[in-house]
């Protein structure tokens, strides 16, 4: 009203009318702007600076402490990142055109590190892998070996971790969706691994996977009477990334568990009924009653453990630290490592580009693949 | 095609009884109606008959079967739920089929078998649709449609029309009717609804309490009411009761006075109640005349009328305090805060002792009212 007092009468007539209309209606635009402020302010500082600086430095030669000046360097680091090639060799022969052969009768090929030297087109390549075609030998050369073999091993983790950690917080969903007496002790002791810290969790099951003190070797040992040497879960290739998946989906099935049990509790008991009365055994309740009902809560559960999935890194750096022989080492783990230890916060930022983009469309695909069935 | 026999059912939940030691025989191809209000426990008394349930102690026979403790998928019967519990996943065609996939039933029988209870029920544009393409009735039908497939020896229905709105339920009353007198099987159906009892049943088993209060024909239960709560139960509007101080009795009849001070003297069997002082007086409200032409006429001031057309319902105070319900012409002239006078005949009167056990002798049933099973039986 006070505003109004400065013009003249006719004014005064609109102004005020107009503003006790805005009183009777709060301006709901502003409130709503206003609330979520605080919000938006720290998504905004958090998240979403952070990641357009990324995405700024990765197209820079930014370093975490560095004399020089940065520099503008466009796709390098992308071209680093992603750039893979192949050459294929033949076996080294004698002047009378035989194959060489080593004592172990295994054929002899020109030394890699000549052969990329001596090849501008293959500078900074490094051997990823190869393999045996023929006589011949195919060598898979990559600018960056240990990021192709992060993704792989991520790929691996997200396919082995997913199905174990989802089968298991259904299995566990169902025995605690019984109405047993003291249910509610199971529901607490099964969700507890959820509310430990990761590192704590990751901490504790070192000791347990320890190849010569660690309780699953002492166990194993015991029940197979000796037969089961001890093996070295953390610091075998083959059995490291096994061993964080075990742990993984134990330490984090809990969520997942309570998500399905919401699911189960909203299935109609009648359903039930209605599939006995049809002669259905529980096998058979279970498949067409119990897994169509859950239909959706599924779906949500396997997109975000997939995306949890991909973002694998503090039991990694806790219990492996990528090792051994680059076995455990995963995209998260390789930006912390290149990003910050190696301080080369460009190519850091620009792994995260990728891994954004890279989980970004997997999640619109398994949602693409959901959709579909749906109408189906 | 099969009886159904009940020898002395209970059903306990821990130490809490529910149902109290049932026996009730059902004639092959009745149509039989669990009717009580709720919690008196006539849906467990099914579901135990389903299998559902667990039979605490007691038998059950079906088809001279014992199977008080087979599974409910070997028993032979088939169930439509209140909630329909169609499976949401699957078609209307799947639906129905479900129970011979799991029997491991060739496929072509399935399809014959689905195909001939979707032409009974008029399913057939609806069977490769979802259930949640499908209205109510539509998937009450289909309810009903998985159960025919089965073909079982007992059908049974828990509420089946609850779900629907009035004019659907009138319509499934009569298609469920029409079902069982084309299929001829033994029908179950459980129900608080005295309506869809009345309309429906061969037999009616009023419950109470865990208790069978009652088992006959509705009409029968409609004219020879053995207690007051059957009385009350059946029949809509519900019957009206007065106390009555009883002045004089013989052994066959009893001298009453009425509220408003009137006395009567009605035929009544009173050897299993000697020397009682009050009786309880049941008319129903379309046994209350407007006219003058009843033995007994009352006053009473009326408070609430409501007009339906076809009939008039009258809400009133008679001797200024007893309520009572009176069911007139359809253009009745009485009009709210009246003071008027009704008229009754006391052969249509019940009378209940201090124990709500009617003190009336039973009135002969017409045959014509009677189902054509019982018919067979009688003639």
């Amino acid at each position: 009203m006070n505003a109004s007092t400065s013009v003249n009468s006719s004014d005064t007539l609109t102004v005020s009318s107009g503003r006790s209309a805005e009183t009777r209606r709060p301006p709901r635009k502003r409130y709503v702007f206003l609330m979520s402020a605080p919000a938006l302010l720290g998504l905004f500082m958090f998240m979403v600076l952070p990641f357009l600086m990324a995405l700024g430095m990765s197209f820079t030669d930014q370093r975490l402490l560095s004399p020089n000046a940065t520099e503008w360097v466009g796709l390098r680091n992308y071209d680093r990142l992603l750039n893979i090639s192949w050459l294929v060799q033949e076996p080294v022969s004698d002047a009378d055109n035989h194959l060489k052969q080593t004592a172990d009768g295994e054929l002899v090929y020109p030394r890699l590190r000549s052969v990329l030297r001596k090849n501008p087109e293959y500078k900074e390549f490094k051997e990823f892998t190869h393999w045996s075609f023929g006589d011949k030998r195919v060598v898979l050369l990559a600018k960056d070996p240990s990021f192709i073999q992060s993704i792989i091993n991520t790929l691996l983790f997200v396919i082995l971790v997913v199905p174990i950690q989802c089968g298991t917080a259904l299995g566990l969903a169902l025995l605690i969706n019984q109405k047993l007496r003291g249910i509610f002790l199971f529901r607490t002791v099964f969700f507890s691994p959820v509310v430990t810290s990761i590192v704590v969790v990751s901490i504790v099951w070192s000791f347990l996977y320890h190849k010569d003190l660690g309780l699953f070797n002492h166990y194993l040992n015991a029940m197979s009477f000796g037969l089961i040497g001890p093996v070295d879960w953390l610091g075998d290739p083959d059995w490291a990334m096994p061993s964080i998946v075990l742990m993984s989906a134990w330490q984090a099935a809990g969520v997942q568990m309570l998500i399905f049990l919401a699911g189960l509790q909203g299935i109609s008991g009648d359903l039930y009924e209605a599939a006995e009365l049809d002669g259905a055994g529980p096998w058979g309740k279970f498949v067409n009653v119990t897994l169509p009902g859950l239909k959706n809560t599924t779906i949500f559960v396997v997109i975000s453990t997939t995306i949890q999935a991909f973002g694998l890194f503090t039991q990694v750096d806790v219990m492996t630290r990528g090792g051994p022989q680059g076995s455990t080492s995963t995209v998260m783990y390789h930006a912390v490592t290149k990003g910050f230890r190696e301080q080369d916060i460009a190519y850091g930022s620009a792994i995260s580009v990728i891994f954004f983009l890279a989980i970004l469309a997997i999640a619109l695909l398994q949602k693409r693949f959901f959709d579909k069935r749906e109408d189906a | 095609m099969a009886d159904v026999k009940l020898t002395k059912v209970v059903k306990r939940y821990g130490d809490v009884e529910t149902i109290h030691g049932i026996d009730l025989d059902i004639k092959d191809g009745e149509f039989v109606v669990f009717v009580g209000p709720s919690g008196c426990g006539k849906s467990t008394l099914l579901r135990m008959v389903a299998g559902l349930e667990d039979i605490t102690e007691g038998e059950l026979h079906i088809d001279n079967e014992c199977v008080t403790s087979v599974a409910a998928s070997r028993r032979g019967v088939a169930m439509v739920f209140q909630s329909y519990a169609l499976y949401p996943h699957m078609t209307v065609r799947e639906n129905m089929g479900f129970g011979l996939k799991m029997a491991k039933t060739d496929k072509a029988e399935i399809k014959r078998r689905v195909d001939e209870s979707a032409r009974i029920l008029q399913l057939e544009p609806l069977l490769d649709r979802k259930p949640k393409a499908l209205s109510g009735g539509q998937r009450q039908r289909v309810a009903i449609g998985r159960t025919i497939v089965r073909n079982p020896k007992v059908f049974l229905f828990d509420e089946p029309l609850s779900n629907l709105d009035a004019e659907l339920r009138v319509q499934m009353r009569v298609e469920i009717a029409k079902l069982h007198s084309q299929l001829k099987n033994t029908m179950i159906y459980v129900t608080h609804d005295q309506v869809e009892a009345m309309t429906m049943a061969d037999k009616i088993v009023v419950l109470r309490g865990g208790n069978i209060e009652q088992v006959g024909s509705p009409i029968e239960l409609y004219l020879n009411p053995v207690n007051e709560f059957v009385a009350g139960f059946i029949g809509s509007p519900r019957m009206n009761f007065f106390d009555c101080d009883v002045i004089a009795q013989t052994d066959d009849s009893l001298t009453l006075k009425l509220p408003c001070g009137e006395v009567c003297q009605l035929a009544a069997d009173v050897s299993r109640s000697p020397g009682m002082t009050r009786v309880k007086l049941g008319i129903r409200p379309e046994h209350l005349k407007e006219d003058q032409s009843g033995e007994i006429r009352i006053g009473v001031d009326v408070d609430v009328v409501e007009h339906l057309g076809g009939s008039t319902y009258v809400y009133a105070r008679y001797s200024g305090e007893h309520e009572l319900i009176i069911q007139t012409g359809g253009l009745s002239p009485v009009r709210r805060g009246d003071h008027c006078d009704f008229s009754f005949n006391l052969d249509q009167c019940h009378l209940f002792d201090c124990n709500g056990l009617s003190l009336r002798a039973a009135k002969p049933v017409p045959l014509h009212t009677q189902a054509p099973v019982a018919q067979a039986l009688s003639g």
